[in-house]
């Protein structure tokens, strides 16, 4: 009862829109985009950090939507797995994710994606190994993960981290997320 | 089939596109009006009994709606018991809320109804229950002694099934040979971890008296006649609705208690609730698996031949016999699939099934299959190492081979083709033995030990009623399919069967589309609406690419008779003589006649003064699929190693899969299944374990503790296929979507203890292989010091 508090307003940019809704102190990120914004493409596996399904990108960097709160969101820059894709077009990764078939449940995979298209903004050139140390933040039960990192190794050759050349991937993300090769 | 060729073909999957645009719909993803939602008051301790719960503080805490226990529920919804007429089987009867005593830590207890998900959870701890402790019973071979405290004195014992396996004289066996090699061996409890918890949105509509549940389920069919009947409706008043499933593995094969007390509080609160299971609920009362003791012997001659196998095996089943497949099936599966793809002509197993104070034991990926296939491989290196040979060679020299089949084994199972031997020999191939000694001597300059695992199996695919069905589970293999060619060429296949990520409605519209002769973009499919599909038992046991297949062929061979039916008359032409492919009908032989099957279709639909009164017209039809008991599976696995002398760390750095499936309907798929498969094998072998404190509190309750293999922990695994063909099945398929994780644990564990042997140390004999494990026993081995 005593974490419960009053609601209050939260203003921020999501994928590139301004948009405004009530969260309580204690609502997470990633329950006010499902729940008070109607964004049910970020998924919840566990509440506790692991899975990385939650994963999302505020002010250019992934973030456990599940273990920041609505209210630290206030004001900031999220980008989501419903900001990838342009008006009838497939973003770079989502289009190498279904080529490879890197997923199944596909449950784990917008986590994934906003994983990886973090990981291609600071470089698109990544070494396997590098990339599955990367990647082994974001659980996924189904597929055994080697067809992901063909995905999003194919997804760096074909520019996926540029920013979004179907559009509009990169709208809500500052320039700042476009770090060079390390 | 027609030769259009889709099946065989890798072609994308459908289902893709919306997943990736972060459009599935999973049950926490849709949200109903007026919807409450739901929390509930789980036991906190093992075995106690409830002397009293007081709910008063929760029910006028804000935006509660309501607090139900076990006593509110009485009349609402049955009890049931989770009982298969299996010869001496006793399970106790279980309620949606806890009766009286708690069995578990994580029974469901009380449920709380409030207007939010926070004040749900916040009323939930304000439910006090008073329990009276009693012992726990935690090892299920010291709760067959006498004086064992029980799980369920209803019961009398805790012993749920005991028998015999096998045939053949195996004491006959032992005595003639000439070496007896012997394991122990202990797998660990697993949990299937979805990614996607498990939940229920349900909706009463008190005027209908119908029951809208959506749930995150394998077998709604099997739901929807289950809730009818506990819940007192009509089955035809119960709808159940299952889009994305995110991961289920067998745990959402079955009616929980929680989920099953949210729609009874549905109906008695006339208004939509939704539970959403968090992850320590996950962790608590999801069903559990692999936790099994196998003492196992095989007698051999001294040139490597095997006479016998026998067996002891006792399953820790937990406190509940899961409703409706009940808790033996692993423990069964255990006995009989053990002697695997090898010749063995006798066989003695014993199994004990046992109840404890723990989340309940059921079927999870492979049921049965990964202690079995662990233990016999096992079993083999140990012969090879007495015999003096190589694993593949004692392998070889008793692997069933193309003459021998039908092969009957000594526990009954049959068959009917494979490449058992053949399997085994591509495998050692495509490892490339050449290169082994120097993939040695570069992991020993490293600090590691490389080591080498075989696993070469069957597995059971697409068992029919004989499993579930005959033993009085409403689970069944006859699965339908219905396929509507509507009046402007568009196809409509309503699947019997959901899906929980395998691409099922890829490789149905696949067989639809050769089956029925039209493009493969002109078929959409259709699932998990009961209100919708027809019947189906649901998703298990690798059993879609054989039943639902052959459901959905049959209704497309059905539809694309009717169609050159309606069109012979049309052309004047004999229907025999006439062809459809890629939606165009044509005369054989004749060029020019060419009709785009929506003209034949628009006739049937909309120009039936054109037909003959005697025509039959309807070109939807539906297609049920009646094969064989079951198909088997084969192939053979191979895991390399490297362990870590200095940490006792194992690392798979290669693996290698030979896979008969049969017909590949969709090759990426079929390896997806397979890749995942191993990364769940891999886990089991490796990583993951339910543990729990000597009072049975659970001490694995996040994904922290709980550990599934990360992308770091899993290899990319080199994949080849041989097909052969089921003679039984309708397209020759078998199943595969177990495959991976049977034989991956034994493939790995193999690896480990080739790697400890070349130290000169003894293997490890449980599962999953901790460091410690390792580092024990190379401190025990006498040549590292
Ligand atoms: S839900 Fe946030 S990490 Fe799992
Ligand atoms: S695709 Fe199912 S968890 Fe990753």
């Amino acid at each position: 009862m005593t974490v419960a508090g009053e609601p209050v307003r939260v203003r921020l940019s999501v994928n590139g829109r301004a948009e405004v809704g009530l969260a309580e102190p204690r609502t997470t990120l990633a329950e006010f985009l499902r729940e008070e914004l109607g964004l049910t493409g970020t998924h919840v596996g566990c509440e506790q950090g692991v899975c990385g399904a939650c994963t999302v990108v505020v002010d250019g960097a992934a973030v456990r939507g599940c273990l920041m709160f609505a209210v630290q969101a206030d004001g900031r820059a999220v980008e989501t797995v419903e900001g990838l894709a342009a008006e009838g077009g497939m973003h770079p990764l989502q289009r190498a994710f279904w080529d490879a078939q890197a997923l199944q449940c596909g449950f784990c995979t917008p986590g994934l994606l906003m994983t990886a298209l973090v990981a291609l903004r600071e470089r698109p050139e990544w070494t396997r190994e590098a990339l599955r140390e990367r990647l082994s933040g974001n659980l996924c039960r189904c597929t055994g993960y080697s067809t992901v990192l063909d995905a999003v190794l194919a997804a760096g050759r074909a520019g996926a981290g540029d920013g979004g050349d179907d559009g509009s991937a990169g709208a809500g993300a500052p320039a700042s997320g476009e770090a060079g090769p390390r | 089939m027609t030769g259009t060729g889709y099946v065989g073909r890798a072609v994308r999957r459908r289902e893709d596109p919306r997943l990736l645009a972060g459009r599935g719909r999973y049950v926490d993803d849709v949200t109903e009006p007026r919807q409450a939602y739901v929390a509930f008051v789980r036991s906190p301790v093992a075995s106690a009994r409830i002397a009293r719960i007081d709910t008063s503080a929760a029910r006028s805490a804000p935006d509660v709606l309501a607090v139900l226990t076990a006593d509110d529920l009485a009349g609402h919804c049955s009890g049931w018991r989770g009982l298969l007429s299996w010869p001496g089987m006793v399970a106790g009867e279980q309620t949606a809320l806890a009766t009286g005593v708690v069995r578990h830590v994580g029974e469901p207890v009380a449920l709380v109804v409030a207007t939010g998900r926070g004040p749900a959870e916040d009323a939930a701890e304000l439910v006090e229950v008073d329990y009276e402790e009693r012992p726990a019973v935690l090892d299920p071979v010291a709760a067959l002694e006498p004086g064992s405290p029980l799980v369920h004195e209803e019961l009398g014992t805790n012993l749920c099934f005991a028998s015999p396996f096998g045939s053949g004289d195996v004491d006959a066996a032992f005595a003639g040979a000439d070496t007896v090699v012997d394991v122990t061996v202990r797998t660990g409890r697993h949990t299937a971890v979805a990614l996607e918890t498990r939940g229920i949105l349900a909706a009463f509509d008190r005027d209908e008296r119908t029951l809208t549940v959506r749930i995150s389920t394998q077998a709604p069919q099997m739901l929807q006649t289950l809730y009818a009947r506990l819940l007192g409706l009509p089955e035809n008043s119960v709808r159940v609705i299952t889009e994305h499933v995110g991961g289920a593995f067998g745990m959402k094969a079955f009616v929980y208690p929680d989920e099953i007390a949210v729609a009874a509080a549905a109906m008695l609160l006339d208004r939509p609730l939704k539970w959403t299971q968090d992850r320590y609920e996950a962790m608590q009362s999801d069903t559990q698996a692999r936790d099994e003791r196998v003492t196992a012997s095989l007698a051999l001659t001294a040139d490597g031949r095997i006479l016998g196998l026998r067996s002891q095996v006792v399953s820790d089943a937990g406190a509940w016999s899961m409703y409706p497949r009940g808790c033996v099936t692993e423990g069964v599966q255990v006995a009989t699939i053990m002697p695997g793809p090898y010749r063995v002509p006798a066989v003695a197993a014993d199994l004990r099934v046992v109840y404890t104070n723990k989340a309940p034991l059921a079927v999870y990926r492979a049921v049965g299959h990964p202690p079995a296939i662990l233990v016999m491989e096992l079993l083999m290196d140990e012969a090879a190492r007495a015999l003096g040979l190589a694993p593949d060679e004692v392998r070889r020299r008793n692997l069933v081979r193309p003459e021998d089949l039908p092969y009957t084994s000594a526990t009954g199972n049959v068959y009917d083709s494979g490449s058992h031997l053949e399997s085994l020999e591509r495998a050692v191939a495509l490892l490339g033995p050449d290169g082994l000694e120097e993939r040695r001597r570069d992991a020993a300059a490293r600090g590691r030990l490389l080591g080498v695992g075989l696993a070469a199996f069957v597995e059971l695919s697409a068992p029919g009623a004989m499993f579930y069905g005959a033993k009085g589970a409403p689970i069944t293999a006859h699965d339908q399919v219905e396929v509507t060619l509507q009046p402007d060429g568009s196809v409509t296949v309503l699947l019997g069967t959901p899906g929980q990520g395998q691409g099922l409605h890829t490789t149905a519209a696949q067989v639809v589309a050769d089956g029925l002769g039209v493009p493969l973009e002109a078929v959409r499919v259709v699932s998990g609406d009961t209100g919708v599909v027809p019947h189906g038992s649901g998703v298990w046991a690798s059993r879609s690419a054989v039943v639902s297949a052959g459901a959905a062929h049959a209704a497309a061979v059905e539809v694309r008779g009717r169609v050159l039916a309606l069109a012979g008359h049309l052309l004047e032409a004999d229907p025999a003589d006439l062809e459809l492919s890629e939606g165009v009908v044509g005369v054989r032989g004749v060029p020019g006649t060419r009709v785009p099957v929506h003209e034949i279709a628009a006739v049937a639909y909309w120009g039936t003064h054109r037909l003959p009164p005697d025509l039959e017209v309807g070109l939807g039809a539906v297609g049920s699929y009646a094969g064989p008991p079951y198909t088997f599976n084969n192939g053979t696995h191979v895991a390399v190693v490297e362990v870590e002398r200095a940490t006792g760390l194992v690392r798979v750095v290669d693996y290698v899969v030979v896979e008969d499936c049969g017909v590949l309907i969709n090759p990426d798929i079929v390896d997806g299944q397979i890749r995942g498969g191993v990364a769940q094998g891999l886990g089991g072998a490796l990583l993951e374990q339910v543990v729990h404190d000597p009072n049975g509190q659970p001490q694995t309750s996040t994904m922290l503790d709980y550990l599934v293999p990360t992308a770091y922990d899993v290899p990319d695994i080199r994949i080849e296929h041989i097909q052969t063909p089921a003679p039984t099945t309708t397209l020759g398929t078998k199943g595969v979507g177990e495959a991976g994780t049977a034989g991956a644990p034994a493939a790995v564990h193999c690896a480990v203890n080739d790697a400890l042997a070349r130290a000169g140390a003894g293997g490890v004999f449980r599962q999953p292989i901790r460091p410690e494990d390792v580092l024990d026993a190379l401190d025990r081995a006498p040549a590292s010091r």
